[in-house]
C-alpha cells in the first residue's frame, strides 16, 4: 500500500492518545527520574508465573538462539516469570512497531533498542530507568558482575546524555572489524593486515598490482567507514553536548581524501551487499560487522584462508565501532511486571546466557566471564576467528556518541562520503558541508 | 463489361466453404442486389469485397485494379469503397457532418475539427491533399448512361489546382452538399445519439458516399428499421444513388427491396450464386423452383411435358422448359422476356411424356378467360386473403384430387368464398425437372 | 383497515425505502471511507500543527509549513533542499512512470485486442506482475540489477558493454547517456535538465513494468466496448491503423484513459514499496531514497520523517498535506486540460 495510507494507519492508533497526551504533555518533565526506589525494588514481593513480552530483531541462527535462551530461561528462573518473545523486523521495523504500540497498546516488556531511540523513548517518559534495580540488595548487579562487562559494552548503558542514569542493559554486540583473505594476502605478498591507513592504502595498491583484484568493497552505507577512520585517529566526530563536529579537522579531510583515492584508484568498489564480494574472493578484505563471523564460517568452509583484525589504528589507544542494540524496559506501570522485565534482562546480559548467545551466534559476549564457560571456550577453539573477533576487536570497541540526530547525520555523511568517492565534490567542501549540516542538526534535535 | 469483376471467389471458415466458388460482374453506375437467406453467404461476399476478411482463391477488381487476388490482398482502406452498415454505425464522438466529412481529404485550410461547415466553405478550394484520394475526390461524376465514359478522365482533370471549382470542391462544402443530399442540412451539429434510425442511417450513406467512392457496398441498410420507414427511405436511396450514378452492391434477404430496388439481383444459396439476373428476369424466369419461391409466391403443379406444353391439374397449359442448369452470369438485358429460349432451350426439351414440376406466378391465374393465353378451367374458392390493393384467393380445382391452387386478383375483381369461377392463365407456365 | 392508514403505512415504508434503506447499504462504506480517509486526512492537518514525536510534544502552529518552505530550496550552493529534492524526484517519477505506462498499455492493449495467438497467455503474462506482491517482485527486479551478479550485468558484459551500479548509482542519466556518444554537458544548465538518477530509472522501469497489466486490462475493458462495425465503418472510409488509433479508437476509449491517467497519476505520486523495495531491500542498507537522496519520493520522505527522524512526525504530517494538496492541484488540472478531449456517450 501507499505511505498515505500508512500515515493515515499511524494516524488512526495514535488518535486514541491525543486527548490523553494535549492535557497531560507536561508529563515529560519528569523524564530521567527512577520512578521507583530501589527500597520499594526490595520490597516487591514478585507473584510466580508473571508473563512478560519482549520484542527483538533476531531471526536466523540468532533468533533460534534467542528461543533457546528463552526456553532456558522460562525453566529454570526462581520466580516462575514466562517471557513470551516475538520477532519484530528489522530495527527501523522494531522502533516503528514500539511507536506504534505505545500510541495505541499492546507495548511489550522488554525491546531491544539503540541510544539513539532510548533518547527518544526517554524524552517521552516510557522507558524505566535501571538505578534502582541495579543498587537493589535482592534484585540488584554486584560489583564483581559490573567489573565483568566488557568496557564499551557497559559504556553504552550509562552514556552521558543519560545525565548519570543506566538506561538499557546489554542484549549482545558486535564491532566492526578487517576481515581478510589470507591466501589471496599471500598471494599477493601481504603477511600481515594494515596496522594504520597509510599501510592499508599500499596494501590496496600493492594487491591489484599483483592480482588485478579490488581490495576491499564498501556498501553504499559509507558513514560507518568514515567514522573508523576518524576514531582510529583519536577524534570523535561530533560533541553532543556542545553541538560541535571535528568534520573539518585535519583528519577528517585526510580521511575522505583516502576513500577518495581509494575509489578513484579502482582499489575499493561500492557493492550492496560487501559480504557476497569477500566470501566469493573478489576482494581480499571486508570493513565489517564482527556478527557476521558467523555467516562467513559457513559460507567460506574450507574455501580460503581467513580471518579478522581489528581495523587500522593511528593512536596509542585502538578504538573501534560498537555496534547491536540493548535491552530497555518499556513503563507498564505495573511494578511486578517491570521487576520481571528486569530480572530477564539482567540474566539475559550474564554469563550463562551471553556464553550460549556468543557461541550460536557471531555476537561476541556482553561478559569476559563467559569465555571461560566449557560451551563457548570449546565454540572458540573450535572456530578461531570468533575468538580473533572478540580477542582483536571486540574489546576495542566503543559506541558514537548518541544523540536523537544521530540517523538524521548519518544519512547526511552518508551521502557527502558518497559525492566524495563520486568526486562531485573535493574532501575540502565535502567537510565543511558536513560540519555545517551536522551543527545544524545537533543544534535542532531535541534535548533531554 | 464488368466494372467491379469477381472471379471464381471463395472464402472458408475453417472447414466450412462460407462462398464457394462466386462469379459476379457489376456492370458500372448500376446496382446489385445480393439476395439470400441468412446464412447463404451474402455477407460475407460483401466484406471479401470490402477486404474485410481474408479469401482462400479467386479475384476481384474494381475498375480494372486488382484488389484482391493471389499475392493481393489490398488494405479495406485503399480500395476506395464506400460502406453502409446495417446499424449505421456513426461515430458517436463526432457531429454529423463530421461524421459525413470523416473520408474526406484533410488539409490545413479545411482540417478545423470544430469549424462550422458554413465557415470553411467559402475558402479556397482545390487544396485536397493525399495522393491516393486525390483521384477519387476529383474523378468526374458520369454525366450520364452506365458506360460512364467520365471515368476515364483526362489526365487534366487529376490536375490539383483546375479551375473547375465544382470538382475542387473543398471540405466543408462537401459536407454540406451531402448534408443537403440526403435531407439533413439541419443536423449537420447534432451528435449521433440525438438522430433517429432512419436518420443515422443516412448520414452512414452520406458518409459512405462522401470520398466519392469507386464502389457503394451495402449491408442489410433498412432492415434495422420499422417497416414503414424501410420502404420510404429504400426508395429514397435507390433514387439518390442512382441520381449520383453509383456503382453500388446492396446485400438483402429481403426479395421486394431486391427487386424494386436493383438493376441486377443476384441469388445466393450456401455459398453459391443461383442466379444472376434483371429484378425481372429473377422474378419471372427463376432457374429452379427455390429461387422461384424465394423471390415470390408460387403454384407448383406436378405435370408430363407434352411437346412444348405441359399437362396439369390445370389442364394443358403452353410452358417453357426451364431445365438448362445455368448460372447467368452477365446480364441479359436485352433477352425478350417470355420469348423462345434460343437455341439451347430447343435443343435440350425433355422427351414427352416426361413427369417436370409446373410452376406458376399467382397472379398469372386471371379470373375467366379475359387475358388468358391458355385454355381456362373451373374452381371453386375457397379462401380469400385481402391485402388492400390486391388479394390473394384460395382455390379448388375441379380434378379428382381438389388441386389447390391460389390466385392473386386486383381488388376490384374479388370474388367471394364459394363462388365458382373460370381460371385463366395469362402467361406461359414454367416447367422444371423433377427432384 | 381505512384507506388513510393505508396511505400512512404506505408513505412510511416508501421513507423507509427512500431514505433508510440507501443509508444503510452505503454505511458500510461510509464507515470505512470515514475511519482510513476523512478521519485521517483530518488528524494529519491536526498533527501537523504539533511537534509530535512517539505522542504530541509541542503545539507549534504553522512551523512545519514553514519548515517545509525552508527546506524546498535551502541545500548547499542554491541547490534543492530535502523537500525541494524530493519534490524533483517525485516530479520525474511521475512524469516517468504514468504517461509512459499509459502508452505502452495502450498499444499493448490494442495489440491484445485484435486477434492474435496466445491471446489468453499474453494478457496473462501482462496481468501477472500486478497481482503479484510489489515486494516480492521488487527483490526479484534488485536480483536482476545486481551489479555483481546481477543477470543485466552479465547480459551487458556478454555483449562488450560496461557493467552498470544500477540501484547503487546516483548520476543523473542526462550527461551520462550524452557520454556515452562522446557529448559534453555544461554545468551552467539548470541541474533537473539532468534528469532522473540511474536508481531512480531502474525504479521507474520496475514501476512501469509493475503497474503495466492493471493499465493494460482496465483499456482492454475500454476497448472491448468499441462497436467493431464502427471500425470497419472508419476502415472502409480510408483510415489507416495509426488514424485509426488517433481518431477513432482514442477518443472512444477517452473516458477510460482519463480515468485511468487520473488513477495512476494518484498512485503514482503515492507509490512508496516500488521505491522502498528496491532502495532500501535487499539488503542494500544505505535506506529507502538512496543512493543520495536520488529515488527520494515525497512518500518516502514522508515515512524518511515519520520513522526515522526524532520529533518529526509533525513535520511528516505536513509533508502529507503537501503531498494531498500537489495531488489534488495535479488531478484538477487534469481535469480541465482533458475536459474537451474526452468524449463522453
Amino acid at each position: 500500500m501507499n505511505i498515505a495510507k500508512k500515515t493515515a494507519l499511524t494516524s488512526f492508533f495514535l488518535a486514541g492518545t491525543l486527548l490523553l497526551t494535549s492535557c497531560g504533555l507536561g508529563a515529560a518533565a519528569s523524564s530521567g527520574e527512577a520512578a521507583i526506589s530501589a527500597e520499594s525494588v526490595d520490597g516487591t514481593d514478585l507473584p510466580t508465573g508473571v508473563e512478560i513480552d519482549f520484542w527483538h530483531i533476531q531471526a536466523t541462527i540468532y533468533g533460534e538462539a534467542i528461543t533457546e535462551m528463552v526456553q532456558e530461561f522460562n525453566a529454570t528462573n526462581e520466580w516462575g516469570i514466562v517471557v513470551n518473545e516475538s520477532f519484530k523486523g528489522s530495527y527501523q521495523e522494531l522502533n516503528q512497531a514500539v511507536r506504534a504500540a505505545l500510541a495505541g497498546g499492546g507495548a511489550p516488556d522488554v525491546s531491544m533498542a539503540y541510544e539513539n531511540d532510548v533518547l527518544e523513548y526517554v524524552a517521552n517518559d516510557v522507558i524505566v530507568p535501571l538505578d534502582s534495580y541495579l543498587e537493589s540488595d535482592n534484585f540488584g548487579v554486584s560489583e564483581d558482575d559490573l567489573g565483568d562487562l566488557v568496557d564499551g559494552v557497559l559504556a553504552r548503558q550509562r552514556v552521558d546524555a543519560y545525565d548519570g542514569h543506566t538506561l538499557s542493559w546489554p542484549h549482545g554486540n558486535s564491532s566492526m572489524g578487517l576481515y581478510y583473505n589470507a591466501d589471496l594476502f599471500a598471494e599477493a605478498g601481504i603477511a600481515e593486515p594494515p596496522v594504520d591507513w597509510d599501510e592499508f592504502l599500499a596494501q590496496a595498491r600493492q594487491l591489484k598490482e599483483t592480482t588485478g583484484l579490488a581490495y576491499a568493497a564498501m556498501g553504499p552505507a559509507k558513514n560507518a567507514v568514515f567514522y573508523n577512520m576518524l576514531r582510529s585517529k583519536g577524534i570523535t566526530p561530533y560533541d553532543t553536548g556542545a553541538a560541535t563536529t571535528e568534520f573539518t579537522s585535519r583528519e577528517s579531510i585526510e580521511s575522505l581524501e583516502l576513500l577518495s583515492q581509494l575509489f578513484t584508484e579502482e582499489l575499493v568498489y561500492t557493492a550492496a551487499d560487501t559480504e557476497q564480494e569477500f566470501t566469493n574472493e573478489r576482494t581480499a578484505t571486508e570493513i565489517g560487522t564482527t556478527a557476521r563471523t558467523s555467516t562467513k564460517i559457513d559460507q567460506i568452509g574450507d574455501k580460503f584462508d581467513w580471518s579478522v583484525a581489528l581495523t587500522p589504528q593511528e593512536t596509542d589507544e585502538p578504538i573501534t565501532q560498537l555496534f547491536g542494540g540493548n535491552h530497555v524496559i518499556l513503563a507498564s506501570a505495573d511494578p511486578e511486571q517491570e521487576l520481571a522485565a528486569w530480572l530477564f534482562m539482567r540474566w539475559f546480559a550474564d554469563t550463562d546466557a551471553q556464553s550460549i548467545y556468543a557461541a550460536r551466534t557471531g555476537y561476541s559476549p556482553a561478559v569476559k566471564s563467559a569465555l571461560d564457560t566449557p560451551l563457548l571456550s570449546t565454540n572458540y577453539q573450535e572456530n578461531p576467528q570468533k575468538a580473533d573477533a572478540f580477542e582483536n576487536v571486540f574489546v576495542n570497541a566503543q559506541i558514537m556518541p548518541p544523540t536523537a540526530a544521530g540517523n538524521a547525520i548519518d544519512d547526511m555523511v552518508t551521502g557527502i562520503v558518497e559525492e566524495v568517492v563520486l568526486g562531485w565534490v573535493t574532501p575540502q567542501e565535502a567537510a565543511e558541508r558536513m560540519d555545517a549540516e551536522a551543527t545544524r542538526l545537533l543544534q535542532s534535535a531535541p534535548q533531554n | 463489361m464488368g466494372w467491379v469483376t469477381i472471379e471464381a471467389l471463395s472464402v472458408s471458415y475453417g472447414d466450412t466453404h462460407v462462398l464457394d466458388d462466386v462469379s459476379l460482374r457489376i456492370p458500372r453506375g448500376s446496382l446489385v442486389a445480393v439476395l439470400g437467406p441468412s446464412g447463404c453467404g451474402k455477407t460475407t461476399l460483401l466484406r471479401a469485397v470490402a477486404g474485410l476478411l481474408p479469401v482462400a482463391s479467386g479475384t476481384i477488381r474494381v475498375g480494372g485494379r486488382l484488389v484482391t487476388g493471389p499475392g493481393v490482398q489490398r488494405a479495406p482502406e485503399k480500395r476506395g469503397m464506400g460502406w453502409v452498415p446495417q446499424d449505421a454505425s456513426l461515430f458517436p464522438h463526432l457531429s454529423v457532418g463530421e461524421n459525413i466529412g470523416f473520408g474526406l481529404p484533410r488539409t490545413k485550410q479545411n482540417d478545423d475539427l470544430y469549424c462550422e461547415p458554413g465557415e470553411a466553405s467559402g475558402r479556397v478550394g482545390g487544396l485536397l491533399a493525399g495522393l491516393t484520394r486525390r483521384g477519387r475526390a476529383n474523378r468526374a461524376r458520369p454525366a450520364s448512361g452506365l458506360a460512364g465514359t467520365a471515368a476515364h478522365a483526362s489526365p487534366l482533370a487529376a490536375v490539383p489546382i483546375s479551375p473547375d471549382r465544382g470538382r475542387q470542391t473543398s471540405r466543408a462544402a462537401r459536407i454540406i452538399e451531402l448534408a443537403t443530399m440526403v435531407g439533413l442540412t439541419e443536423l449537420v451539429d447534432r451528435a449521433p445519439s440525438q438522430l433517429s434510425g432512419g436518420q443515422a442511417q443516412r448520414v452512414s450513406l452520406a458518409r459512405a458516399l462522401a470520398p466519392r467512392p469507386d464502389l457503394m457496398l451495402l449491408d442489410e441498410p433498412f432492415a434495422a428499421l420499422d417497416p414503414l420507414l424501410r420502404s420510404a427511405l429504400r426508395t429514397e436511396v435507390a433514387a439518390l444513388l442512382r441520381g449520383q450514378h453509383n456503382t453500388s452492391l446492396l446485400v438483402t434477404h429481403d426479395q421486394e427491396e431486391a427487386l424494386s430496388l436493383a438493376d441486377f439481383v443476384a441469388v445466393m444459396r450456401g455459398g453459391k450464386i443461383l442466379q444472376f439476373g434483371t429484378p425481372a428476369d429473377v422474378y419471372e424466369r427463376p432457374v429452379d423452383p427455390w429461387v422461384a419461391g424465394f423471390v415470390g409466391d408460387t403454384v407448383e403443379l406436378d405435370g408430363q411435358w407434352k411437346d412444348g406444353r405441359v399437362e396439369c391439374a390445370l389442364g394443358s397449359l403452353a410452358a417453357d422448359w426451364m431445365g438448362v442448369p445455368a448460372v447467368h452470369v452477365k446480364p441479359e438485358r436485352e433477352r425478350p422476356l417470355g420469348g423462345p429460349m434460343g437455341e439451347r432451350g430447343a435443343a435440350l426439351t425433355p422427351a414427352d411424356g416426361t413427369g417436370v414440376s409446373v410452376l406458376l406466378r399467382p397472379e398469372w391465374l386471371t379470373l375467366g378467360a379475359r387475358g388468358s393465353a391458355q385454355p381456362t378451367t373451373d374452381a371453386v374458392v375457397t379462401a380469400i386473403a385481402y391485402a388492400g390493393h390486391d388479394a390473394l384467393v384460395s382455390l379448388a380445382l375441379g380434378d379428382a384430387e381438389k388441386t389447390a391452387v391460389r390466385a392473386r386478383i386486383a381488388a376490384p375483381d374479388l370474388p367471394r368464398i364459394g363462388d365458382r369461377v373460370t381460371l385463366g392463365i395469362c402467361q406461359n407456365a414454367l416447367a422444371y425437372p423433377l427432384g | 383497515m381505512s384507506t388513510v392508514s393505508m396511505m400512512r403505512l404506505r408513505r412510511k415504508r416508501r421513507r423507509l425505502e427512500r431514505i433508510w434503506l440507501p443509508t444503510l447499504y452505503l454505511a458500510p462504506t461510509l464507515l470505512l471511507l470515514w475511519a482510513f480517509d476523512i478521519y485521517p486526512i483530518f488528524l494529519s492537518a491536526w498533527m501537523s500543527l504539533w511537534r509530535w514525536g512517539i505522542k504530541a510534544e509541542e503545539f507549534i502552529g504553522l512551523d512545519n509549513y514553514s519548515r517545509v518552505f525552508d527546506e524546498i530550496g535551502s541545500g548547499p550552493g542554491g541547490t534543492p533542499g530535502e523537500v525541494g529534492n524530493s519534490l524533483l524526484v517525485t516530479a520525474f517519477y511521475v512524469v516517468g512512470t504514468v504517461p509512459v505506462t499509459i502508452i505502452i498499455a495502450f498499444v499493448i492493449a490494442n495489440m491484445l485486442n485484435s486477434r492474435i495467438r496466445f491471446l489468453a497467455v499474453l494478457r496473462t503474462a501482462y496481468f501477472v506482475p500486478y497481482i503479484t506482491s510489489t515486494v516480492a517482485a521488487g527483490l526479484a527486479f534488485v536480483w536482476l540489477l545486481n551489479p555483481q551478479i546481477g543477470v543485466l550485468n552479465s547480459a551487458l558484459e556478454s555483449v562488450g558493454l560496461p557493467a552498470q551500479q544500477w540501484l547503487l548509482d546516483p548520476e543523473p542519466v542526462g550527461p551520462k547517456v550524452l557520454s556515452m556518444f562522446g557529448i559534453g554537458w555544461s554545468e551552467n544548465l539548470p541541474g533537473f535538465l539532468e534528469g532522473p538518477s540511474v536508481a531512480l530509472v531502474c525504479v521507474i522501469v520496475f514501476s512501469v513494468w509493475n503497474s503495466l497489466g492493471f493499465a493494460v486490462v482496465i483499456i482492454l475493458a475500454g476497448l472491448v466496448t468499441i462497436d467493431p462495425q464502427v471500425k470497419e465503418a472508419a476502415r472502409m472510409d480510408g483510415v489507416n491503423s495509426w488514424q485509426m488509433a488517433t481518431r477513432i479508437t482514442m477518443p472512444l476509449v477517452s473516458p477510460t484513459l482519463f480515468l485511468l491517467l487520473i488513477v495512476s497519476t494518484i498512485s503514482s505520486f503515492q507509490s512508496f514499496n516500488e521505491v522502498y523495495v528496491l532502495t532500501s531491500g535487499g539488503g542494500y542498507g544505505a535506506g529507502a531514497g538512496s543512493p543520495l537522496d536520488s529515488t527520494l519520493t515525497l512518500p518516502v520522505l514522508i515515512f524518511r520523517h515519520l520513522y526515522e527522524r526524532p520529533s518529526s512526525v509533525g513535520f511528516a504530517a505536513a509533508l502529507s498535506m503537501l503531498l494531498f494538496v500537489l495531488v489534488l492541484g495535479v488531478v484538477l488540472l487534469q481535469f480541465r486540460l482533458a475536459e474537451r478531449r474526452v468524449h463522453y456517450e
